[in-house]
């Protein structure tokens, strides 16, 4: 009797054994996690080998080809009937048909070496991309050290070409990105963002490129379980933290605009973001909210110490709780609440600004009507070639608004055109005179600072210049001035020669 | 003797018998059997005719068998004494047979005998045979042979003469082969062949050659006749489909076949599954239904749309039965527009008619690839639905998308560019420039400039200038341009403000002219996306592809025009080309898919065609440290201004025509309140006396130029006046009234001194007659002036309001025609005279108003209505063509009271329609429609004609 159930027990853990050899299907959550976490491999392998409810592994597969940026298979497999009856899909299924028509033949530019993959909408935006491969990869690499998060290779990075596609590849509704004036999202594991050449005066895509980055490492290292002040004044953190310092640069900007709204009572309130800043009802409101979650964040690290931020991206990511509290008090002691009322406190303690800095700070704007007329008529004049007319008028506009920097760049520039060196450099002006960065003065300035024979500082300020506006042909030819149909020498840089021929062509 | 001799010789003698009446009863069995197998065969069926078949093989094999089986009886002598001698003589037949067996047993033993001795035995036994023995038996046996063969002869002779067809018809079906047996037949007699075309022919049945004919397709024919033969299954065959023949309810059968096509109809019998048909077939020829033949005048012929403003399509269909619709078919890529022409009741069979195709057409307003223009008939055909014939094509080529708008932008920039020369010569002076000289220069430099703007409000590309509205506004800066002493400020000052009010106007009809060209390249970006959906199906790869790459040369095109209208236009012009690349690669990597993906975003941008960025206040999401943007209020708000006196002008022209009705309205009302039931009785009374006067008159139908037929129209006149005194119409009474007057003073002259008999006529009765419309002409003159006092008295403080809100309105347009003098939101000096002139009106309208002389007062009111919408101006951003090719709902122009007052008006460059217009006008306004507005519109009238 005892040997045969001895035998009874060899048989059932040889069964067992067999049994365990076999590999279990993984939890539909593993393959959701994996692909939120951007892990997009182990998501495709965990898929390889799944089995149970089809309807949710055909979701989870869509899912994964929208992350992979492949639109139209993930529109091909939620063509099915079935997935379009849940509303995820319905959605999905929305998203990957808009984001399909808009992505279908893209311009495709990989970087193997940078682990970064890009893909343009329109093909003229290519002479972009050595200037985009070299700033993702750099401030991919910095955030990730700043996070202590890796992200896995390859970065990709839709380059749309306006906001309308940007709607359509990322599914944020068209409206609200037109009334906060979206530039770039960090969505379904990519990097969404618009080219430079749809905004008339450029924007300052460098650090908008970091910003949308962090987004990823920071939905990657909490598996997105931050919450959106965290993740956005994170975001705001390392989009300048990636590059040293530039000319108006202000580091305080954040405090100083929070504590304002917050005393005129304007401020938005850091649990009142909703579901995106992009989504808030105006861009002013927008920007309220960016200040308040940057001069937040950059409190808490301050009081906490920047390690910290790694263990709270973990404590979320592994409590998985409605509320960013338990892991908040975890790391830090407090809750968010008692977190909100330290913080309001330390900004209506910030003294305010030092009547002598009021006094250095640029003129304000006198006539904003003369200063719109002055540029007009000179931009009139200088097209039809009269330009020593089109420098009186925007004398007239410097004369309204002496720190305007774009006005200042196009006197100073007609005034090259006019071969008048003295009258270039009195445009210019004094750097620490303007109201703020503008592409064009930037490369004239570095023009100025290379004939002075100050070769590096000209080269920050040509940098500077192209994180602007790299497609206004003063920047794209480093400062090479042209008269309408007239020419000028290309720049050395190979990188830079495609980009100013490019923006040269007719 | 040889016994074997004397056998021979006795089976001989049965041979000589019984063979020759065997072969009779052959022949009598085989007519027999074929008389069977031909009743067996008529049945048709496989089954009947194999059984026939078998019938007579059975009978001839039968004769065969028994013939060899004769044959081999007799070769061997004991059978042949078994089969001849046994059955007759037993004895004797087996005393042969024994000998028979003795001598063969002695031939192989010798032990049985000696073989002479055996040999004699046979000899003397075959010997007793008797001669006669096998002669009778062999008679017997031929006259049986003989009665078989008699009565199967007999029976089968029996079978033939009660129905001898049968047989025939038995036997031509049994030979029959691939159903139809070989010997035809005649079936019916006395047969007839009838058409009966289709009902919408309309044409009477006839009769029909049966050896052949034509008929109309679709016809029944219908064959007649009396069978030759009852009981047979007779039918109507043309070799593929048959019909059976029925009964016409008296001796004769009918049968009726459709004509679809060429046929060769038989008659013809059914057995079974064979066919056998009359001899003589029926050819009928199917006369095919024509398709209409459709000529469109002109056609084919190929128009640039741009160049005309109406296509006038004239046509002439016709059918050889008759027509039942004509439709005009506008076709473009893949669209088509079927428009009902004429619905026709299908009995002509001619029909001309012309047609109007506006340039505005909604079909053409949208299409952007050539169009084809073809008027389609339908004929009567019912058998098929009716068939289209269509002409040939007129093909409209459209201009290229934004072809229009690009030009006309270059316009106002070229005009733009010369207020800019203006300026650049005031503010930057030539070098060592006299100041007197360049005082001296500066009128005309500055006329120079003015014109520039005149200019481009004067030309129409593609037939389509600046809006109205636009071009007023120009016309308006020009007009400050060239002010020689502007309000307070220098030339050059001048100079900038129009710069920037004609630049802010050429950006704002840029941007929308870009945002309508966009939607219009969005149905092209459609179009291709269409085309490649339709080349993925690889059966229509060149099909889809061609579509696709026309509708890429339109967008082509299209986006060139778009970046030339700079702002918003480059913009979108970018995305385009982009996109259009984007679409390019995909072909060009045979992804027709992706081809359509890509176009179908295209398409669905450019129908939303916002700027590719578009913020409030800037970018969020990354990037912006709040810095604030660079102020962008904009330079001019000229055209903004000008707008809002526009729109305040056609509230106000609104406002005035309003009053007018009012005081229309108050008059009328104080016109019937002052006709009371007193004056009403008094006023019938009057019109009874006339009557009574008038009545020993003549009639009127008298002599023309007679005196008679002058009395006779003075009564008819008379009478007139009579009603009009009735219903206290006293203008028209009174009118009639004088007229009735000098005809009678005509009749009275003629009667005193007569030419014919005709002017002899009763001077009492004209007298009495000239003397009661005398006497009611006093009265209704009378009658009118108190009506008219009445009246006025009744309006007069009604209308003492309407003069203060006449001078109210005169003073606002006052102040309109101040501002639109002195400020940025200038309006043309032709319109500043037509505002002046009206605001004269105004004031004398006020002024007679206020004097309670209300018909004066509202003729002075509407001279000023007229003035005031010819003065006013449209806004800017109308765009009356613009309108039209976008298909908006018609608006509704000021004091247009629901109706669209902005009709197209053609110019005067275009003669033909511009006096078409003008008679049109005239014509409508010439109606008498008689009430209160009569005078006003023929005084309108004869302003136009003056």
């Amino acid at each position: 009797m005892k040997r045969l159930g001895l035998a009874a027990l060899a048989v059932l853990a040889g069964l067992a054994a067999v049994a365990s050899a076999r590999p279990a299907p993984p939890p539909a959550a593993d393959i959701s996690d994996a692909i939120t976490e951007i892990d997009l491999e182990r998501a495709r392998k965990l898929l390889d080998v799944a089995s149970g409810d089809a309807t949710a592994l055909a979701l989870a597969r869509a899912r994964l080809a929208v992350y992979v940026g492949d639109c139209d298979a993930a529109a091909a497999q939620l063509s099915a009937p079935t997935l379009g009856e849940s509303k995820e899909g319905a959605t999905l299924a929305a998203l990957a048909k808009s984001c399909a028509r808009a992505t279908a033949a893209g311009f495709v530019v990989d970087d193997a070496a940078r682990g970064i993959s890009l893909r343009f909408q329109d093909d003229a935006d290519r002479v972009l991309a050595p200037f985009l491969l070299r700033i993702a990869a750099r401030a991919r690499d910095s955030v990730a050290e700043d996070v202590g998060v890796e992200l896995l290779r390859p970065l990709r990075i839709e380059v749309v070409r306006d906001l309308f596609s940007l709607s359509a590849v990322s599914g944020l509704p068209l409206k609200a990105a037109e009334t906060t004036g979206t530039l770039a999202v960090a969505r379904w594991g990519r990097v969404i963002f618009l080219s430079p050449r749809a905004t008339p005066l450029g924007f300052p895509w460098q650090d908008t490129l970091a910003h949308e980055i962090t987004h990823l490492i920071v939905t990657r290292a909490s598996r997105d379980r931050a919450p959106l002040w965290l993740q956005e004044g994170v975001a705001k953190r390392e989009e300048t933290r990636w590059r040293p310092a530039r000319p108006f640069d202000d580091p305080n900007w954040a405090d100083t605009t929070a504590r304002s709204a917050l005393l005129a009572g304007r401020g938005v309130g850091l649990d009142q973001l909703g579901p995106s800043i992009a989504m808030l009802p105006t861009p002013e409101a927008a920007t309220t909210a960016f200040a308040e979650v940057s001069s937040f964040v950059k409190f808490w690290l301050g009081e906490v110490g920047p390690s910290a931020l790694e263990l709270l991206l973990l404590d979320l990511r592994a409590t998985g709780a409605d509320s960013p509290d338990p892991a908040l008090e975890s790391v830090s002691g407090y809750s968010l609440a008692e977190w909100n009322v330290l913080w309001r406190a330390n900004l209506r303690e910030q003294p305010p600004r030092d009547p002598r800095e009021e006094a250095l700070r640029p003129p304000p704007l006198k006539d904003g009507l003369a200063f719109a007329r002055g540029s007009r008529l000179g931009d009139l004049l200088l097209e039809r070639g009269h330009t020593e007319a089109a420098r009186h008028e925007y004398r007239a506009a410097l004369d309204a608004a002496p720190a305007e920097p774009s006005i200042r760049w196009r006197l100073a520039r007609a005034s090259l055109l006019l071969d008048d060196q003295p009258g270039f450099r009195a445009a210019l002006g004094d750097r620490d005179k303007l109201r703020a960065a503008d592409g064009g003065w930037l490369a004239l300035s570095s023009r100025a600072l290379r004939e002075d024979g100050h070769a590096a500082e000209a080269a920050d300020a040509s940098e500077h210049a192209l994180a602007l506006e790299p497609l206004l042909e003063d920047v794209a030819c480093d400062g090479a001035v042209r008269a309408p149909g007239g020419t000028a020498p290309l720049p050395a840089d190979p990188d830079r020669r495609a980009l100013c021929q490019s923006v040269r062509a007719p | 003797m040889d016994p074997v001799a004397a056998l021979d010789r006795h089976a001989n003698a049965w041979r000589t018998r019984v063979a020759p009446a065997l072969r009779v009863a052959f022949w009598g069995a085989l007519f027999a059997a074929v008389v069977v197998a031909g009743a067996l065969g008529r049945r048709g069926t496989g089954e009947a005719r194999l059984a026939a078949l078998g019938v007579v093989v059975l009978v001839v094999v039968g004769f065969a068998a028994r013939a060899w089986v004769e044959r081999r009886g007799l070769l061997r002598q004991d059978r042949m004494v078994r089969r001849l001698i046994l059955s007759e003589d037993r004895l004797l037949g087996e005393k042969v047979l024994r000998a028979l067996e003795l001598k063969e047993r002695a031939e192989h033993d010798p032990s049985v005998g000696s073989a002479e001795l055996v040999g004699v035995h046979l000899a003397r036994t075959v010997a007793r045979i008797p001669e006669g023995l096998v002669v009778r038996r062999g008679e017997r046996s031929a006259r049986r042979f003989r009665l078989v063969a008699l009565a199967l002869s007999l029976l089968g002779l029996v079978a033939v003469g009660l129905d001898p067809p049968r047989a025939v018809e038995g036997l031509d079906v049994l030979l029959a082969r691939h159903g139809t047996a070989p010997l035809d037949m005649v079936w019916l007699e006395g047969l007839t062949l009838v058409v009966q075309p289709p009902p919408y022919l309309r044409t009477p049945e006839h009769h029909l050659d049966p050896l052949g004919g034509e008929a109309p397709e679709g016809s029944t024919l219908i064959v007649r006749g009396t069978p030759a033969r009852p009981g047979r299954r007779l039918v109507l065959t043309d070799g593929a489909h048959e019909v059976p023949f029925v009964t016409d309810g008296s001796d004769g059968v009918v049968a009726r076949f459709t004509l679809d096509r060429d046929l060769t109809l038989r008659v013809a019998a059914r057995f079974g599954d064979v066919l056998v048909r009359e001899p003589v077939p029926m050819p009928v020829s199917a006369v095919p239904d024509a398709v209409p033949l459709v000529v469109l005048h002109g056609a084919p012929e190929r128009i640039e749309l741009e160049k005309i403003e109406r296509l006038d399509l004239s046509y002439v269909a016709a059918d050889d039965h008759g027509l039942r619709e004509i439709d005009l078919v506008l076709r473009s890529g893949g669209r088509e527009d079927r428009r009902v022409l004429e619905k026709l009741d299908g009995q002509a069979r001619v029909e001309q008619g012309s047609q109007g195709l506006d340039v505005s057409d909604p079909f053409l307003r949208r299409v952007f690839l050539p169009v084809s223009v073809t008027i389609e008939a339908r004929d009567n055909d019912e058998l098929e639905g009716g068939r289209w014939g269509a002409s040939a094509a007129i093909t409209l080529v459209p201009p290229a998308i934004g072809a229009v708008e690009a030009a006309r932008y270059k316009l106002v920039a070229e005009a733009r560019g010369a207020v800019v020369d203006l300026l650049a010569w005031l503010v930057d002076p030539p070098a060592n420039a006299d100041p007197k000289s360049l005082e001296k220069e500066l009128p005309n430099r500055r006329h120079d400039a003015a014109n520039a703007l005149r200019t481009a409000t004067e030309h129409k590309p593609g037939g389509q200038g600046v809006p109205a509205g636009l071009a007023s506004f120009l016309l308006g800066q020009a007009r400050r341009l060239e002010e020689a002493k502007p309000n307070g400020a220098t030339p050059a000052a001048r100079t900038e403000e129009v710069v920037l009010a004609v630049d802010g106007a050429a950006r704002s009809l840029s941007a929308r002219d870009a945002q309508s060209v966009a939607k219009r390249l969005g149905d092209a970006a459609e179009e291709a996306a269409d085309g490649y959906s339709e080349a993925q199906n690889p059966e229509k790869v060149k099909r889809g592809t061609e579509r696709a790459d026309l509708a890429l040369g339109v967008l082509d095109v299209g986006a060139g025009n778009l970046l030339a209208l700079e702002g918003l236009g480059a913009d979108l012009g970018s995305v385009t080309r982009g996109e259009l690349r984007r679409i390019r690669r995909a072909v060009s990597e045979k992804s027709f898919l992706h081809a359509e993906l890509a176009a179908r975003h295209l398409a669905a941008r450019l129908r939303r065609p916002n700027p590719s960025f578009a913020s409030g206040g800037g970018g969020v999401e990354g990037g912006e440290h709040g810095a604030p943007r660079p102020p962008s209020e904009p330079p001019s708000q000229a055209d903004k201004r000008f707008d809002e006196l526009a729109q305040e002008l056609e509230d106000l022209t609104r406002e005035h025509a309003a009053l007018i009705d009012q005081v229309e309205h108050e008059l009328e009302d104080a016109d019937e309140a002052a006709k009371t039931d007193d004056l009403r009785r008094q006023a019938a009374e009057h019109a009874e006396a006339l009557r009574l006067a008038v009545q020993d008159l003549p009639h009127s139908g008298a002599r023309e130029g007679s005196g008679r037929a002058a009395a006779g129209l003075a009564r008819d006149h008379a009478e007139a006046m009579a009603e009009g005194l009735e219903r206290l119409e006293l203008g028209g009474a009174t009118e009639s009234g004088k007229t009735a007057r000098g005809l009678l003073d005509e009749a009275q002259k003629k009667a005193l001194a007569p030419e014919t008999s005709a002017d002899l006529q009763d001077q009492g009765a004209l007298d009495r007659a000239r003397t009661a419309v005398e006497k009611e002409l006093a009265w209704a003159d009378q009658l009118k002036q108190r009506l008219e006092q009445d009246a006025r008295e009744r309006a007069k403080s009604k209308l003492d309001e309407d003069a203060d809100r006449e001078r109210s309105i005169e003073r606002r347009l006052g102040e309109m025609g101040q501002r639109a003098r002195q400020t940025e939101a200038a309006l043309p000096e032709t319109s500043l005279e037509q505002l002046d002139k009206a605001r004269d009106a105004m004031k004398s309208a006020a002024s007679d108003l206020a004097g309670g002389q209300g018909e004066q007062g509202l003729d002075g009111q509407r001279e000023a209505q007229r003035l005031l919408e010819q003065g006013g101006a449209e806004r800017t951003t109308e765009d009356s063509g613009g309108q039209a090719r976008e298909g908006r709902e018609p608006s509704h122009g000021r004091g247009g009271k629901g109706m669209d007052t902005r009709a197209p008006v053609p110019g005067a460059d275009d003669q033909h329609r511009a006096l078409e217009f003008r008679k049109r006008v005239l014509e409508g306004l010439g109606q008498d429609r008689g009430g209160r507005l009569d005078p006003a519109i023929r005084r309108y009238a004869e302003g136009l004609l003056e």
